[in-house]
């Protein structure tokens, strides 16, 4: 009789960019939840022909010795776990979007620009279906819900809100040079997709 | 998928962390490392520096409650050395009453006229100094001889050990008096030499007990320029002459003896219990999980069984903002005949 492995795994965790802010401005990290990732496994790794048996089948991803965490609240977390009892799934729903690629143009002879929608899809279809955008550099950006935060800030700074399409256009007259940023679009239990934006200069009528 | 944290799943600690006072977290330094510091003529007239790897750790000063011991005091010129003992005194005396009556450090219950000060550097010694585990070394001469003689040593240490800090302490924390003796063991309560301010990295060393201990040849007594020489001591040149320097003596104390010190610092230490139950987090975001446009579950035999891997753990706010992440060493392996608890700490 062998005696139990019983160790609850410790794990030391850095503050990511958003929590330092936190701190730095006086204000309660405000912790409440938590959620489990596997960035950086690849199940294709995943061997259900291991000659030694289905203990085997993930040694792979198991001995692969892991990077360590970085401040960026991009890098990690980007595939998260997700399952609260759901069996013999075999095949996740996914977002889709039109166009991966899109810009905000600047209007002809004016400093304004002309906003673009971003309208995902989930397949198998959800009838309403709401998502997470995550732009990764509001800077510059003019999005309801975030903040705007000026072109020329020094820090870049990400922003998320909800909805079922996001409108997105360049904050009027602020853009210097030509710029191109990400967003990500999430949903519970669904692949997610990315979509880049490019904003054209409009800090002149020419 | 988020999972929101119980009450049951929190748990704040607070710890002391001490570590070797200098520079790299060395504990005892001989005093041959330290150097003292360029500083210019009016600086060493209040204080000097000492140096470990080229970083201050020590200031020490020489303060006279009359100004003895200044290039200049008068009735109408306040010597240096009595505003660095008042300065000292100000900052330290709990007491409204003595303070302005101006009644002094009261050192093995006599009024003091002059004292030496070891100030820490901060950035050394963080939060506070750790009492009850440092020992100052001063080597000197005993006799006030003229010729030289052999040298002595005195150690210092405080006595938070074995008793009480002083009451009424100081307008910021704990006071402990300063024995002979090593490492928080006291040798002798005989003499006080001096009180110890731990919050403030602040040691204040009656000049006449000292003096008394190592008071160096009387050649050394009123001569700076003998510092390297032997006969070295901590008797005071009470004169008001441009020559009297006795915050050197105590440099010259420390260069030829040697420090045992440690510094402290408050850490707060949040554990994060984050718990996936058997039925949670069996299936995954990752690309790599599915295959073909179709999103098909890439490997058969995890339809009925699916298999994920814990690579790390995200700690979010009420807004799903990434506050801190922990990364494994190695993934855990999850499915439905597993639970997983990870600890995650935080500690800032």
């Amino acid at each position: 009789m062998g005696i139990l492995d019983n160790d609850t795994v410790v794990v030391d965790a850095i503050l990511t960019k958003i929590g330092r802010q936190k701190l730095a401005n006086g204000q309660p990290l405000g912790i409440t939840k938590f959620s489990f990732g596997d960035t950086g496994v690849d199940y294709t790794l995943y061997n259900p022909d291991h000659p030694s048996g289905s203990d085997s089948y993930g040694t792979a991803i198991t001995s692969l010795p892991m990077l360590e965490a970085v401040p960026d609240d991009n890098v990690f977390l980007r595939s998260k776990l997700w399952g609260s009892g759901e069996r013999n799934v075999q095949n996740f729903s996914f977002i889709t979007v039109q166009n991966t690629s899109v810009t905000i143009m600047k209007v002809p002879s004016q400093t304004q620009s002309t906003p673009v929608t971003i309208n995902p899809t989930v397949f198998p279809v959800v009838p309403d279906a709401t998502f997470d955008f995550k732009i990764l550099d509001v800077r510059g950006v003019a999005v309801r819900g975030i903040k705007n935060v000026p072109f020329d800030h020094p820090d870049p700074a990400s922003g998320i809100v909800s909805g079922r399409t996001l409108e997105i256009n360049a904050q009027a007259q602020q853009i210097t040079s030509q710029k191109s940023f990400g967003i990500e679009i999430t949903r519970e239990g669904t692949a997610p997709a990315f979509v880049t934006v490019t904003m054209e200069t409009n800090n002149s009528t020419t | 998928m988020f999972k929101n944290f119980t009450s049951d799943d929190t748990i704040t600690t607070e710890i002391t962390v001490t570590n070797g006072f200098f520079d790299g977290g060395a504990g005892t330094k001989a005093g041959s490392n330290f150097t003292t510091s360029s500083l210019s003529s009016t600086q060493k007239s209040y204080y000097y520096n000492l140096q470990y790897n080229s970083k201050d750790h020590f200031s020490l000063s020489y303060g006279h409650i009359g100004g003895s011991g200044s290039a200049e005091q008068s009735t109408t010129f306040e010597g240096t050395t009595q505003a660095v003992y008042k300065q000292f005194y100000n900052f330290t005396e709990p007491s409204a009453q003595k303070l302005r009556d101006g009644t002094g450090f009261i050192i093995n219950e006599v009024t003091q006229s002059d004292a030496y000060f070891i100030a820490a550097e901060r950035l050394q010694m963080k939060d506070r100094l750790n009492p009850g585990t440092w020992t100052i070394e001063l080597s000197g001469s005993t006799s006030l001889r003229t010729t030289a003689g052999s040298g002595s040593t005195l150690h210092l240490t405080d006595d938070s050990k074995t008793t009480d800090p002083i009451t009424p302490g100081s307008p910021f924390g704990e006071v402990y008096s300063i024995y002979s003796g090593s490492a928080g063991t006291v040798q002798s309560t005989t003499t006080q030499y001096g009180k110890f301010y731990p919050d403030a990295g602040l040691f204040v060393l009656s000049a006449a007990e000292l003096s008394s201990s190592l008071p160096g040849e009387s050649g050394y007594i009123q001569s700076a320029s003998l510092i390297d020489t032997e006969g070295s001591g901590l008797a005071q040149d009470t004169r008001v002459a441009d020559a009297a320097d006795n915050a050197i003596k105590m440099a010259v104390a420390l260069q030829k003896g040697s420090v045992t010190l440690r510094s402290e610092e408050k850490q707060y230490i949040y554990d994060y219990f984050c718990r996936a139950k058997a039925s949670e987090f069996n299936l995954s975001q990752n690309v790599t999980f599915w295959s073909g446009s179709d999103y098909t579950i890439r490997h058969n035999d995890m339809v009925t069984n699916p298999q994920t891997y814990i690579s790390e753990v995200g700690l979010f706010d009420e807004l799903n903002n990434l506050i801190a992440v922990g990364r494994l060493s190695s993934p855990i392996n999850k499915n439905f005949s597993s639970e997983a608890i990870v600890k995650v700490r935080l500690t800032y």
